[in-house]
């Protein structure tokens, strides 16, 4: 904390409030791991082949393109499935099997910091070019990407609560706090009976 | 369709309350209250300008008096973390 910090609360401006929600949402992503053994977070979930450590690679790699490359500042380091026979084989949505869990999460937490730094650096009208956008979407600006990258890590921290859900029963990060396990299971017995009235079956 | 209930109607429902601070029944009327909301936060939104003075009456003292454009930031992560919900409930249900 800076002496700054409670003037820069009451009074944030739109770069400190979309990357205070980034960072939220990365978190939530991240979390969602916590606790889970290798297999757990590499296997796939979903019949579309969600996956725990699939959803951090996939995430690390489009932040470190769109505040990378997309502004002109390209990533320093060699990211091994950030190339066109890679991304048709679908390798940046799953963890091969000699990527370890620890790799893929900490270049996520590298490309935080160095998106972060690219950010505040170059401003919210910078220039952006995405080559894979349709041609009347850009050049755009770092703020358009930002905007859309909350959206997206947001959208993706979604997923892996569903995904985590569905491996061990843990809810959201308010589940513990809203009520224990007799509230959660009256809670879904009222949804269901609420559900039951319009079964077409 | 998941261990805390979560369902995609109830979703829809829940983004609706958070906008408008309603509850509701139908299908059609929770879907309807929804889209009225996006119509009301929009021309809220462009008439008050993202630096306007906001009060959130639920949120702890010290943090209540925002800005427009801290709940428009806000309901985009929100809204985009429950279609996130939604999408993977819905992957469920048509896979069964």
């Amino acid at each position: 904390m800076t002496s700054s910090d409670a003037t820069d609360h009451a009074h944030p401006t739109m770069i400190d409030l979309l990357l205070r929600y980034l960072q939220r949402e990365r978190q939530n992503l991240v979390g969602a791991l916590d606790g889970l053994s290798d297999y757990d977070v590499r296997r796939p979930m979903t019949p579309s082949g969600t996956s725990l450590l699939g959803l951090i690679k996939h995430v690390a790699t489009v932040e470190l393109g769109y505040f990378g490359m997309c502004v002109g500042r390209p990533y320093p380091e060699p990211i091994a499935w950030d190339n066109e026979p890679a991304f048709e084989a679908g390798e940046d949505m799953y963890a091969l099997a000699d990527e370890s869990r620890e790799m893929l999460l900490d270049l996520y937490r590298k490309s935080w910091a160095f998106s972060d730094h690219n950010i505040r650096e170059l401003g919210l009208d910078a220039r952006a070019d995405v080559p894979w956008w349709p041609e009347d979407r850009t050049p755009t600006t770092l703020g358009y990407l930002l905007v859309h990258m909350l959206s997206e890590t947001a959208h993706h921290a979604g997923h892996a609560d569903i995904v985590r859900e569905s491996i061990d029963g843990r809810g959201g990060g308010d589940h513990d706090d809203v009520g224990d396990e007799e509230h959660w299971t009256a809670f879904v017995a009222k949804i269901q009976a609420a559900a039951d009235a319009h079964r077409s079956d | 369709m998941t261990p805390s209930g979560t369902n995609l109607l109830g979703l829809v429902k829940h983004v609706a309350s958070v906008e408008l601070g309603y509850l509701g029944e139908s299908r059609e009327w929770l879907l309807c209250v929804y889209r009225q909301s996006w119509a009301h936060a929009d021309k809220s939104v462009r008439s008050l300008g993202l630096e306007a003075p906001a009060t959130v009456s639920w949120w702890s003292v010290a943090d209540r008096r925002t800005t427009v454009g801290h709940l428009v930031v806000r309901m985009v992560a929100e809204t985009a973390h429950h279609a996130g919900h939604a999408e993977r409930v819905r992957e469920a249900i048509v896979a069964r």
